[in-house]
C-alpha cells in the first residue's frame, strides 16, 4: 500500500514537473531561428508591412572576422494585418522554428496613430513569446534603414545596445514594450516613443495624443521633456555669451513636481536642479565666484527656455507627455473619468511654472 | 634393553597423562585445555601445525626436570630474536615452578594465560607465542608479535602545502601510538572490539573519555559489536555498516589517512575508528561541511583558509550546476540568456551532429575514461595519458565536429571544480548528483534544476550522522558552528567546540590566561 502510494506519488510528481516546465512545446538549439528584431510600417490597403531580422546561424567569436556584414544578417519581409499572422507569415518562410524570446528591438512607423499603435501593443503585450524588455522605438524608415551592420558585430543590434548604455547619450529615451504599454493603458499621461531619424540619432520623441497621429517633439521640446522628467543624464551645452564661448558637460539634472488642482485646471510646480561640470571658460575672463553664478543663471535660464518650449508643445497639442495629470489622478482617483480608462485622457488644462537652479562644479578648466 | 626401559617409561607418562584426562569431570567441554602435552603437540599438528609458518618447538627445561616443555609460534609474525632471547633463555636458566614463570622466568611485559583452545589458537594466529609448560592447567601467552609494517609515510590522498605529513600505516598498534604521541592523556582511551568470525581483527574506537559523549561512543562500540560478518578487509567496509544511511550516496562518516585531523577530530569530542590493516581511519560524527575541512586549513592563516573554502563553495557550485545551467538555458530556458549569448551558443552549436545533453554526455564518459585510466596506470604512464586526454579533448573532439568548444570549456571547468572537492569519496557523490541535475535541466530546464535542488536539500536536511544533524550548521541554524564552516575565524575568535559531536565540554579555549593577556598588553603598552 504504502508502495503504490509512493509510486502515485512520483508519478504526480513527474507531471507537475511535465507540466509546469513546459518542457513538451520546446526546441532544440539548433531548431530555432533567433528574430533579433522586427519592424512595423503602414502597408496599403490597411495592412502593415513587417520585418524580421535574425543573425547568420553560424555567427560565433571565431566566425565574426570571416563573415562579411552583408550575410550577417539576414531578414524575411511580409505583410500582415495582425502581428500574429504576421509571425504565422514569417514562420512559413523559415525552415525551424521562429524563436522570438530573444527580440531585442521593435521598431514602429511613426505613421501610425495612437489608435493602430495601442492595438499593436495590445497585441504585442499578449504574445507570450514576445519579450516585454524590448525596447520600442519609431524610426522615419523603420524597414529599409534598420541599422543593424553597422559599428555593433552581431549578435547585437545597434539600438539595444545603444539603450542598454544608459549614460552614454545626453538624455536617456529608452522605451520598453512594457512600460509604453503601461502608458497606453494609464489615464492622465501621454505615451512617448523615441523617434529615430535616417541618421539614426535619437534627440526626438513621439508624443501620442488620445486620437491621432503622434505630435513630433524636436531636439529642444525633447530636451525639455528629459529635463521635466529626469531624463538628463549626461548633456553638454555651449552658452555665447558676449561673443565669448563657455562650455559644460556631465549636466544631469533632477526635477521635483508638485501638482495641485487650481482654479481653472492643474497647477504644477517644477523645480529642476541642474548639476554641470564647467569645462570651458574664455581667455580673457578670470574665473570669479560672481562670474560663476552669472554663468550659472544664463544656464538656468536657458534650460528653463527649454523645459518650457516643452510644456507648450504639449500644451499645444493637448498631450500631457510628463504625466502630471496621471500623479494627480493617483491621488485623487475620485477624479478619474468615468469612461475611457485605458487610454490617456487629457483632463485639463495645466498651468505650469518651472525653476531651474544651477549648480557647477569645475574639473579643470582649459583656456 | 636400556632402550626398552626408557620406551615403557615414555608410555608409561603417556597413560599416566590420558588416565589423569580421563579421570577428570566428564563434562569438561571439548573446547579446555587440558595438561598434556602430547595432545597439544597433536591438535597443534594436526591442526594449524600443517602449515609450514607454524612452528613447533619441543625444549627440555630443567625446572621441569625430565618433562619438555613446547613452544608454537608463528614465524613472520612473531619476533624469533626475542623468543630466543626473552623465553626460550630465560626458561633453560629458570628454576621457578612452571605456574610461576610470568613472575621471572619469561621476561616480555604481557604475559597472559588461556584455557580455551579457540582462544589459544586465536592467540597463536595473531603472532603470540605460546609456551606449554608441564603441570600447570593453562597456557602461557606472550606477546612477541612484530608485523611486518609499511613506514610511515606521507597522506597520499590528502595533500597540504604545509603542517604535518604524517600518515598511519595498516598496523593497528602503530596507529595508536601516532595518536597517543600526540594526545599525552590519561584520558585518550582505545576500546578494541573484535570483528569477522573467522578473521578476528582487532578495530579500535578512540576517544578522550573526559571529553567525548558517552552515547556517541557507546553508539559506535555498539554499532562494531552488531557487525557479524566472517572477515572483513577494508575500514570502508565497516564505514558502510555502522554508518548512518547505508544506502545513501552522501558519506555519513568520514575517513582520513591524517594523523593530525583525526587527532583534532579527538579533541573536537569525536571518536575515532581504527582498523588493524586498514590505513585510513573512520571519524564519527561527520556532517557534510566536515568534508570541506582540511587539515591544511588549520595550518593556514585565517584568511587564506577561509578564501580556500570559499573557492571550494564555488568550485562546488560550479561543478554541480554548470553542466546542467548549461544545457537547461541552451535546450528548453533560452529566454533567461542574453541575445548576445544566446546567439553565440547557438552559433557555435550551429552544423554539430548531437545535442548539447548528448555532447555533455560523451564528454562526462570521456573525463571519466580519463581519470580512470590515469589513476590505474603506474604514474609515468598516467602523465601520458593526462597529456593525450588534453590533446584528444581539448582539439581533436571540436575538429572532429563532435563536441561544441564552450561545452569543452564548461565540462573541464566542471571537472576541475569537482576534483577540488577535499574528500574523494564526496566527489563521487556530487558527481552522480551533477550527472542528475544534468537530466533534469535537459528534461524540465531551470525548474528541473530546482526540483533537484530542493529534492537533495530535503535529503540532506533530513540526513543524520550518529545522532547529529548531517546538515548542520544550515539546518538546524548553529550560528557559533559558523565560525568553522563556511570560512574559518581567526584562532583568538574560536572559543567553542563544534556542536556535531556534542562534546562534555564546549569550551575549547578559555579567555583564562593572565599571564598571555597581561604580556599582550604589555606588549600593546610598550613604546614602539
Amino acid at each position: 500500500m504504502r508502495r503504490s502510494r509512493r509510486a502515485l506519488g512520483g508519478v504526480l510528481a513527474a507531471m507537475l514537473a511535465l507540466g509546469l516546465s513546459g518542457c513538451w512545446d520546446q526546441f532544440s538549439l539548433d531548431q530555432r531561428q533567433t528574430a533579433l528584431a522586427i519592424s512595423a510600417k503602414p502597408g496599403p490597403r490597411g495592412t502593415i508591412q513587417w520585418r524580421a531580422y535574425f543573425p547568420n546561424p553560424t555567427v560565433n567569436v571565431s566566425s565574426l572576422s570571416q563573415i562579411s556584414s552583408h550575410d550577417q544578417f539576414f531578414q524575411y519581409h511580409v505583410e500582415a494585418s495582425t502581428l500574429a499572422a504576421a509571425l504565422q507569415a514569417i514562420q512559413d518562410k523559415l525552415a525551424n522554428d521562429l524563436y522570438t524570446e530573444q527580440l531585442q528591438v521593435f521598431i514602429v512607423s511613426p505613421r501610425f496613430s495612437t489608435q493602430q499603435l495601442a492595438s499593436l501593443i495590445g497585441a504585442y503585450n499578449r504574445q507570450a513569446m514576445l519579450p516585454k524588455s524590448a525596447y520600442v522605438l519609431a524610426s522615419a524608415t523603420p524597414a529599409s534603414a534598420f541599422p543593424i551592420k553597422i559599428q555593433q558585430p552581431p549578435p547585437t543590434v545597434f539600438f539595444d545596445n545603444y539603450f542598454n548604455c544608459r549614460t552614454c547619450h545626453p538624455l536617456y529615451l529608452a522605451m520598453r514594450a512594457w512600460r509604453f504599454w503601461d502608458r497606453l493603458v494609464t489615464p492622465g499621461v501621454s505615451p512617448v516613443l523615441p523617434y529615430s531619424t535616417s541618421a539614426l540619432t535619437v534627440r526626438r520623441l513621439l508624443v501620442y495624443p488620445p486620437q491621432g497621429l503622434p505630435v513630433i517633439f524636436g531636439p529642444k521640446a525633447s530636451e525639455g521633456w528629459a529635463l521635466l522628467t529626469n531624463h538628463v543624464v549626461n548633456e553638454s551645452l555651449t552658452l555665447n555669451t558676449q561673443g565669448d564661448l563657455i562650455g559644460l558637460d556631465h549636466i544631469r539634472s533632477h526635477a521635483m513636481t508638485q501638482v495641485v488642482s487650481g482654479r481653472d485646471g492643474l497647477r504644477v510646480n517644477v523645480r529642476i536642479q541642474v548639476r554641470a561640470c564647467l569645462n570651458q571658460w574664455p581667455p580673457s575672463r578670470i574665473p570669479t565666484l560672481a562670474g560663476n553664478q552669472a554663468i550659472a543663471r544664463k544656464v538656468s535660464f536657458y534650460l528653463a527656455t527649454l523645459a518650457n518650449r516643452a510644456i507648450a508643445q504639449a500644451e499645444q497639442s493637448h498631450t500631457d507627455p510628463f504625466g502630471w495629470q496621471r500623479s494627480y489622478l493617483f491621488r485623487h482617483p475620485r477624479m478619474l473619468p468615468p469612461t475611457r480608462v485605458g487610454i490617456n485622457a487629457h483632463l485639463s488644462p495645466v498651468q505650469a511654472k518651472v525653476t531651474v537652479t544651477t549648480q557647477m562644479t569645475s574639473q579643470g578648466v582649459s583656456e | 634393553m636400556c632402550h626398552l626401559v626408557t620406551e615403557l617409561k615414555a608410555l608409561d607418562t603417556q597413560l599416566s597423562s590420558w588416565l589423569e584426562s580421563a579421570s577428570q569431570s566428564p563434562v569438561v567441554p571439548v573446547d579446555t585445555y587440558v595438561d598434556d602435552l602430547d595432545t597439544a603437540w597433536a591438535l597443534l599438528k594436526e591442526g594449524m601445525g600443517r602449515n609450514g609458518d607454524v612452528l613447533l618447538r619441543k625444549i627440555q627445561v630443567p625446572a621441569c626436570g625430565q618433562e619438555l616443555v613446547l613452544i608454537a609460534s608463528v614465524d613472520g609474525l612473531t619476533d624469533t630474536q626475542m623468543i630466543d632471547q626473552d623465553i626460550i633463555r630465560p626458561l633453560l636458566a629458570t628454576d621457578l615452578p612452571p605456574d610461576r614463570w610470568d613472575q621471572g622466568a619469561m621476561t616480555p611485559i604481557h604475559i597472559s594465560t588461556s584455557r580455551t583452545w579457540s582462544d589459544i589458537l586465536q592467540k597463536l594466529a595473531a603472532g603470540n607465542t605460546l609456551v606449554f609448560a608441564p603441570g600447570v592447567d593453562h597456557v602461557w601467552i606472550v606477546d612477541t608479535v612484530k608485523y611486518p609494517q609499511r613506514a610511515i609515510e606521507r597522506p597520499q590522498t590528502e595533500l597540504a602545502a604545509r603542517g604535518s605529513e604524517e600518515a598511519f600505516n595498516e598496523v593497528l598498534l602503530t596507529q595508536k601510538t601516532q595518536i597517543r604521541r600526540r594526545v599525552r592523556s590519561p584520558a585518550l582511551l582505545f576500546r578494541d572490539v573484535s570483528l569477522g568470525r573467522l578473521q578476528q581483527i582487532t578495530v579500535s574506537v578512540a576517544y578522550l573519555e573526559s571529553l567525548a559523549n558517552p552515547s556517541l561512543v557507546a553508539t559506535a562500540i555498539d554499532r562494531l559489536n552488531a557487525v557479524h560478518v566472517d572477515g572483513i578487509t577494508e575500514i570502508t567496509a565497516i564505514a558502510g555498516l555502522i554508518r548512518d544511511h547505508p544506502r545513501s550516496i552522501f558519506p555519513t562518516i568520514r575517513q582520513t589517512e591524517r594523523v593530525d585531523l583525526a587527532v583534532w577530530r579527538l579533541l573536537e569530542g569525536a571518536v575515532v575508528i581504527l582498523m588493524d590493516g586498514d590505513p585510513f581511519v573512520l571519524v564519527a560524527p561527520a556532517p557534510l561541511v566536515d568534508f570541506y575541512r582540511t587539515a591544511m586549513d588549520y595550518s593556514s592563516s585565517w584568511i587564506d583558509t577561509s578564501f580556500v573554502r570559499m573557492i571550494r563553495f564555488i568550485g562546488w557550485l560550479m561543478g554541480m550546476y554548470l553542466p546542467a545551467l548549461y544545457i537547461a538555458l541552451a535546450e528548453i530556458n533560452p529566454s533567461i540568456l542574453p541575445s548576445s549569448l544566446f546567439i553565440i551558443i547557438q552559433g557555435s552549436n550551429a552544423g554539430l551532429a548531437f545535442s548539447p545533453l548528448v555532447q555533455v554526455i560523451l564528454m562526462i564518459v570521456v573525463i571519466e575514461t580519463l581519470r580512470e585510466a590515469a589513476f590505474r596506470l603506474p604514474k609515468a604512464l598516467s602523465t601520458a595519458i593526462s597529456t593525450v586526454g588534453a590533446i584528444v579533448v581539448g582539439t581533436a573532439v571540436v575538429k572532429a565536429g563532435f563536441v561544441d568548444p564552450q561545452i569543452i570549456v564548461i565540462m573541464t571547468l566542471t571537472a576541475l571544480s569537482l576534483f577540488s572537492t577535499p574528500v574523494y569519496e564526496l566527489t563521487a557523490t556530487w558527481r552522480v548528483i551533477g550527472f542528475l541535475l544534468t537530466l533534469a535541466g535537459a528534461i524540465f530546464g531551470i525548474f528541473g534544476i530546482v526540483i533537484v535542488t530542493v529534492g537533495v536539500m530535503a535529503v540532506l536536511v533530513d540526513m543524520r550522522t550518529f545522532g547529529s544533524p548531517y546538515f548542520a550548521p544550515w539546518a538546524p541554524f548553529r550560528r557559533p558552528d559558523w565560525s568553522d564552516a563556511i570560512w574559518r575565524l581567526p584562532w583568538t575568535n574560536l572559543q567553542r567546540r563544534w556542536t556535531a559531536a556534542r562534546p562534555q565540554n564546549q569550551t575549547w579555549r578559555t579567555a583564562e590566561a593572565p599571564d598571555l593577556q597581561a604580556h599582550l598588553n604589555q606588549a600593546q603598552d610598550s613604546p614602539k
